[in-house]
């Protein structure tokens, strides 16, 4: 679990998850962690090593920036339509 | 080693992450497991002392203690079922989340590890070097059943502490 919110790490995965029609597990089982670990990670109560972001990125096709950040990601209807949550 | 051989579970590990088991996984259900063995550990410990000091029969002391030890193994097979075995499972079977788990828990559970574990060495000395305990033998064996339930207690600490810990699975 992060220590502080400076430690958070912010992501995308569930996001991307539904995107792809992935489940859980299938995530999971593609980067040989827990499914309950894709849970905390969704959740933000784990931040995950440097392998396993990496592993993410890669089930994913996408560069680990584009899935991981330190600074909070912006919204998808930010992203595509340039608009903010109210 | 293959990679797959490398990664296949093991039967503990495939028990312990058995759907069937779900229930023990449950929040509610582990700290009930663990109030649970912490109450049967002080009764035993209770029924040692009371042993010693001639409160209790050294028949009825038996049957309680078989009672207790035979309650015992249902009881922490669910509270490791709870907690997915983390402190049993060999380590290729733990992903990087489980393994931050269970050593979170082996080290937050130190000091009162070793403080049960060097009062248990201490009432074992204490036994072995007493020529006239309290009762006699009755006396030794009840000193001896005390320092084995701080041991076990010892033994059982960073388990608690994980099944009471752990967040609720979804």
């Amino acid at each position: 679990m992060p220590k502080t919110d400076d430690d958070a790490v912010h992501h995308r995965i569930a996001v991307l998850r539904a995107e792809r029609g992935a489940s859980r597990r299938d995530l999971a089982e593609a980067v040989g962690v827990h499914p309950q670990t894709i849970g905390y990670l969704e959740r933000g109560e784990y931040s995950p090593s440097l392998v396993l972001a990496l592993k993410i990125a890669r089930y994913f096709d996408l560069p680990v920036e584009a899935v991981f950040s330190l600074d909070p990601l912006p919204t998808l209807s930010s992203e595509v339509y340039g608009r903010t949550a109210r | 080693m293959s990679a797959a051989a490398k990664t296949r579970p093991t039967d503990l590990a495939a028990t312990f992450e058995d759907d069937r088991y779900s229930w023990t996984r449950r929040r509610s259900v582990r700290r009930a497991g663990v109030v649970g063995e912490a109450v049967l550990v002080g009764a035993l410990a209770l029924a040692a002392l009371a042993a010693g000091h001639g409160l209790l029969g050294s028949g009825v002391f038996a049957v309680v203690w078989v009672v207790g030890l035979v309650l015992f193994i249902p009881l922490h097979s669910v509270v490791n079922l709870g907690v997915r075995g983390l402190h049993d499972r060999r380590e290729t079977t733990l992903d990087e989340v489980q393994r931050t788990q269970r050593d979170r828990s082996t080290a937050a559970t130190h000091w009162p590890r070793l403080l049960l574990s060097l009062l248990a060495v201490l009432v074992a000395v204490q036994t072995a070097t007493s020529t006239d305990g309290a009762g006699g033998a009755s006396g030794g064996t009840a000193a001896f059943s005390v320092g084995f339930v701080l041991w076990f207690a010892s033994w059982l600490t960073s388990t608690w502490h994980l099944a009471w810990t752990l967040p609720e699975e979804d």
